[in-house]
């Protein structure tokens, strides 16, 4: 059995503006393993951003944290409730224990400081190094993350860094404590496709080398397939399903899940074949549906669906998914490619 | 990287040449010349004033004639009050001014971008709402009305301060908070948009995520960002200050530049308005200059790429 | 759990919310998104009204913005009432006695017949003419404080038509001389009279000279260097005598807290010692200037020069500046280049010096041409309100045309301005249909931000004495007026002076509020 690093449970974040709250994140639960490469996906506003950024504590005005814990299992098997902390207490952790990477590198960096100062001051503020030592340490990471010419390029500014350089220099910054957990907030969305290819393989590749374990935000599934061992399927600020990368991509129980591999192209798919969008819109977080927050596009939706949201049902011993179908009662489970038809 | 300074240093001389120009023939355009008066003067004496003062030269001569002074830092004679230049009245008016100017500019930046980032931290507070609705009035109410009521009230009702001249410390307080009450509602509101905007940046919740503290997140990592704007507004502030001393100049009747500019515009005394102007003009010009220089080391992004933002 | 309910939702019910809601165009949109701005509301409300204030105003008001009235100069808009036996009468500040209804309303002056400085009593009369004797006029006013080189209302002077004067027009000698002295008796007489007797009181500098009527009705200012340059005076054509009223004094040498200086009012050997009430003054809800003439009818002019200065200076911005950056902006390449490095250039210059430049030349301006026999004056630059104007409209433009200029470029690679290329649409019916339309948000915020800034510029402008001329006056003039009776009528400021603030602010709110609502980054959201 593997050690836990991280168990996230009942977690909910509003945003409380002046035209009312948006409830951004509505109860989310999850443990994370030591060496495992969580992926959640969803859509922009299904709250994984939110989520991430929950558990580094960095929700920022109007938004507030309302309610669950945030274990974090230390090296030692010490175990902190980050929801507990305050910001002080919190800076020890964050960027040492845990790290964040963010999904635009062109703004993610301070624009007006050297990489250099900005890599040092990081590592100096966890560790005991002197300036010439984190200096060392940020030239060497640097090399470790693929940047060409270390030496001369530490002493850059970030507008002479191109968007994939830039990110490994995040990167870089971000494991340069040797952090048990690292979030990467969709690290490639804003990169090239090669580019992102390689960004991937460098996080694969670090983490193989560190045993840290990683979360993968992100709204594409490929990226998911490509890195992750688990996934989280969110939508609406609720989980729809959990499982491993396998179960999620063969054997999907929650429609939602189901709808999105219909959206996207497959290899073997025949031709002149169509992609099947997912109908309607994501939920207003303002006033989400009462239910199931998928009810209104679900082509399943009973009335059950409408009055309360489902609790996670097991589908095997490694997947869950929140659809009331899977309930013990329910009619039988009905054929997704034959709904698809009838329409 | 030199060659950006060269640049933006000839490109200001050139302009200060190019206003000269413009200024030398508008008021030469003007009909009647500078000795017209209510009361005409004899031509005999119309004549001999205009021999005097080479005014009977062919334009271009004159003109070539008034460059060649330019140059040296001649501005000619005032035709007004004879046997005075132009030089005189300028020297005779800059103490005053600088010194209230400099007063303002301080003020505003020891007050206004701090008032500002304060106002920032604490948005939408009371403490912020306070600020920001003095700032708004700051920036709606002219100068003299501010001039005005300060001489209404500190001068006049309460008699805590003298109601003109700059002979004591306590004088200068009306004309300085006068003259700076505009650029300082101005700069602390500047300050305090930029600076929210600045804490909403991936780079500042990317400083946040790697652990580091609100103190140097905000002072280091915020702050340097928030000032570019403000800095970039510090040229323009100059001449707010130098043309907003026309008018307190006037009302706290200090004799300073703006109060001279003023009273030859009224005067007509063409040489005065047209040295006045070249003078402010050029000084204008290098303020923005020392700014943009000053801008440049700030952002490392103006510097490389060589050229500005604006 | 038992009573789950799995019946299917027919799909009819299960209606998407999001595409029920009615699609906005985009200018409804603007109106929707600026209607729940409640600061640019008020600023929308404020503008309006201020605009209906100019317009309708001075309609609404019985007098003239140059009608004056000078028995009733310098009034508050509230008035201290004292009564006296059964006669209500206001003493103004500078001693005038106004007869008053008990609700504020003015009834006439009743004029002052005979100063006695040793008892310190001023006399006053309902009737023309009253005869001391040992009973005693109607109304008199003691005061142990008076002190008549200081507070005179009515003064006699001389002046030369003509005359000239080193200082300039502008500034201008005045002597006072006493009443009731044998020169003014000389004058009025016709007689000769040697100056030297005459009581040389004081004599100050006034902003403007005002000739007027020989009857010494008008006010008529002396132009004299020095009262001992005239040795000798002969009431005649060049030499005349003047009965003015003036500034009680220059704000140096009042003597802190004098208006509450208090005295003494007798009538019918009634005493009144104390103000009894303080009463709205009816007539002139605003008070009135030093001329008497009404604030609020000057405010309500004011506001339309000011406005009618700042839109037409905006409009005449917005023609150049739209012109300029979308010719600019469409044409590209080096014409954008050139015409952008003008506007450079011109950037790096102080505008209001030019501004003020511009005024000092224009102002010589005439313009006028002969037809039928008649000289007809197209421009006066002297007049100050198309001067201004001119100024205003040609100086400003440059942050438009930039403004204008970004925009374009932008709006062009977009396709539909393509697809009109390539079907031939002219490049001016593409600039004019549609990249101008387009562009037309940030151009309305920048336009809506310029009219403050307009009758910012004006008001300074007026203030330094390059406005609008007299009598016409802007808020910046009125301002300017008031300048100099300022601690003793604080009010004739404060009018004009909140005028100018509350329509800066109206404006900035509204243009605030209309940034946002027109701004395309918030526009996803």
């Amino acid at each position: 059995m593997k050690k836990k690093v991280l168990e996230v449970k009942d977690l909910e974040t509003s945003f409380f503006t002046h035209l009312g709250e948006v409830q951004a994140v509505r109860g989310i639960s999850f443990d994370l393993h030591e060496g495992d490469v969580l992926g959640i996906v969803g859509e922009s506003g299904s709250g994984k951003s939110v989520t991430s950024l929950s558990i580094m504590k960095l929700i920022e005005d109007p938004g507030k944290l309302k309610n669950g814990t945030v274990l974090f299992h230390e090296e030692d098997g010490n175990v902190v409730d980050f929801t507990s902390l305050d910001q002080r207490e919190m800076n020890e952790y964050r960027g040492n224990d845990i790290a964040m990477i963010f999904q635009d590198p062109m703004t993610s960096l301070n624009p007006v400081y050297r990489i250099e100062n900005q890599m040092v001051e990081v590592i100096r503020k966890h560790t005991d190094m002197n300036k010439e030592e984190a200096l060392k340490r940020a030239k060497h990471l640097l090399e470790l993350v693929g940047i060409p010419d270390p030496e001369a390029q530490i002493h850059d500014y970030p507008h002479q860094f191109s968007g994939g350089m830039r990110q490994r220099a995040m990167i870089a910054t971000a494991i340069s404590c040797n952090p048990r957990l690292l979030i990467a907030d969709e690290p490639t969305t804003a990169l090239d496709v090669t580019i992102q290819a390689q960004i991937l393989e460098l996080l694969r590749k670090l983490q193989k080398e560190t045993k840290m374990s990683i979360i993968l935000i992100t709204h594409d599934l490929g990226v998911i397939a490509e890195v992750s061992t688990h996934v989280i399927v969110m939508y609406g600020g609720m989980v729809m399903e959990k499982g491993t990368v396998h179960d999620i991509f063969y054997t999907p129980a929650h429609p939602y899940t189901q709808g999105l591999h219909e959206s996207i192209p497959q290899s073997t798919a025949k031709q002149k074949e169509r992609l099947v969008p997912i109908a309607g819109s994501p939920p207003d977080l303002m006033d989400p549906p009462t239910g199931c927050p998928f009810s209104p596009r679900c082509p399943y939706t009973m009335e059950v669906c409408l009055e309360k949201a489902s609790p996670l049902f097991a589908v095997s011993d490694s997947q869950e998914a929140s659809c009331w179908l899977l309930h013990e009662d329910a009619p039988e489970e009905p054929d997704y490619e034959k709904a698809r038809e009838a329409k | 990287m030199g060659s950006y300074y060269i640049k933006r240093t000839l490109s200001a001389i050139f302009t200060i040449f190019l206003i000269a120009t413009i200024t030398f023939f508008m008021l030469r355009i003007i009909p009647g010349g500078p000795f017209t008066r209510e009361k005409k003067i004899p031509d005999s004496i119309l004549e001999s004033l205009n021999e005097k003062y080479n005014l009977d030269a062919p334009l271009y001569e004159q003109y070539f004639d008034y460059m060649k002074g330019l140059v040296t830092f001649d501005l000619g004679p005032s035709y007004r009050n004879l046997g005075f230049t132009v030089n005189d009245m300028i020297l005779a008016g800059i103490p005053a001014t600088f010194k209230i100017g400099a007063l303002a500019s301080l003020l505003i930046i020891i007050v206004g971008i701090p008032v500002g980032i304060v106002s920032a931290l604490k948005s939408n507070t009371a403490i912020d709402y306070f600020v920001m609705f003095m700032a708004t009035l700051g920036v709606t109410v002219p100068s003299f009305v501010i001039a005005t009521v300060i001489i209404y009230l500190f001068a006049g009702q309460l008699g805590w301060i003298p109601t003109n001249g700059l002979n004591s410390p306590l004088a200068y307080i009306g004309p300085v908070i006068a003259l700076s009450g505009y650029s300082i509602s101005f700069v602390s509101r500047l300050t305090r948009s930029s600076m929210l905007e600045v804490l909403r940046q991936d780079y500042v919740r990317t400083a946040r995520a790697n652990g580091i503290s609100e103190g140097k997140v905000i002072f280091k990592h915020a702050l340097k960002n928030a000032l570019i704007p403000v800095v970039t507004y510090v040229g323009p502030m100059v001449a707010a200050i130098l043309t907003g001393s026309f008018v307190v100049e006037k009302i706290f009747a200090i004799p300073g530049m703006g109060g001279y500019f003023v009273e030859s515009v009224n005067n007509r005394d063409y040489t005065v308005v047209m040295g006045m102007t070249i003078f402010y003009a050029a000084f204008y010009i290098v303020m923005v200059l020392l700014v943009d220089i000053g801008y440049s080391l700030i952002d490392p992004r103006i510097r490389l790429d060589g050229r500005g933002s604006r | 759990m038992g009573d789950i309910n799995f019946k299917k939702v027919a799909k009819e019910d299960n209606l998407d919310t999001e595409q029920t809601r009615r699609s906005l165009t985009y200018w409804q949109d603007v109106w929707r998104r600026l209607k729940k701005n409640k600061s640019s509301m008020v600023g929308l409300i404020g503008v309006l009204l201020i605009v209906l204030f100019a317009i309708i105003g001075p309609w609404l008001t019985p007098y003239e913005y140059s009608d004056q009235v000078l028995d009733y100069s310098n009034l508050p808009p509230r008035l201290d009432v004292r009564q006296v036996d059964n006669l209500y009468v206001n003493v103004t500040k500078e001693y005038r006695v106004l007869e008053v209804s008990e609700k504020g309303e003015l009834l006439g002056r009743i004029r002052i017949v005979y100063r006695d400085p040793i008892a310190k009593k001023y006399y006053y009369s309902k009737e023309a003419e009253i005869v001391l004797d040992d009973s005693g006029p109607d109304i008199y006013l003691t005061n142990e404080d008076f002190d008549d080189d200081v507070y005179y209302s009515q003064a006699y002077g001389i002046a030369l038509r003509d005359a000239e004067y080193p200082g300039g027009a502008n500034a201008v000698e005045v002597v006072y001389i006493q009443p009731n002295s044998p020169f003014v008796d000389a004058l009025v007489n016709g007689e000769e009279y040697d100056i030297e007797e005459a009581t040389y009181l004081k004599s100050l500098e006034i902003d403007e000279a005002r000739f007027g009527d020989s009857d010494g009705a008008e006010a008529i200012v002396l132009a004299l260097d020095d009262a001992s340059m005239i040795e000798r005076v002969v009431f005649g054509e060049d030499i005349l005598m003047v009965n003015f009223s003036y500034k009680l004094m220059d704000e140096g040498t009042r003597p802190a807290g004098y208006e509450d200086v208090d005295f003494t009012v007798t009538y019918h050997d009634v005493e009144s010692k104390y103000t009894d009430d303080t009463v709205m003054n009816r007539l002139y809800w605003f008070g009135t200037d030093e001329l008497g003439r009404d604030v609020l009818t000057r405010v309500m002019y004011g506001a339309r020069i000011s406005l009618i200065v700042a839109l037409i200076a905006t409009l005449v911005n917005f023609v150049i500046g739209v012109t300029y950056g979308s010719i600019a902006g469409y044409a590209g390449g080096s014409v954008d280049d050139v015409m952008m490095r003008i506007v450079d250039i011109i950037n790096s210059i102080p505008l209001v010096l030019y501004v003020i430049l511009l005024m000092v030349v224009l102002r010589e301006v005439v313009i006028d041409v002969h037809l039928f026999d008649r000289d007809i004056v197209l421009f006066r630059g002297s007049d100050g309100l198309g001067t201004i104007i001119i100024a205003l409209g040609t100086v400003y433009w440059v942050a438009m045309a930039r403004l204008v200029r970004g925009q374009i470029l932008g709006l062009k690679e977009q396709e539909y301005v393509l697809a009109a290329q390539t079907i031939g649409v002219s490049n001016w019916k593409i600039i004019t249909r549609h990249l101008v339309p387009n562009a037309l948000g940030p151009i309305i915020v920048s336009m809506t931000m310029m009219i403050p800034s307009a009758v910012f510029t004006e008001a300074f402008l007026s203030f330094i004495g390059l406005g609008v001329s007299a009598p016409q006056a802007s808020w910046g003039t009125l301002a300017n007026d008031a300048l100099s009776g300022l601690t003793t009528y604080p009010y004739q400021l404060m009018f004009p002076a909140s005028a100018i603030a509350i329509t800066m602010l109206a404006f900035n709110f509204l243009g605030d509020g209309l940034r946002d609502a027109l701004d395309p980054r918030l526009r996803k959201g």
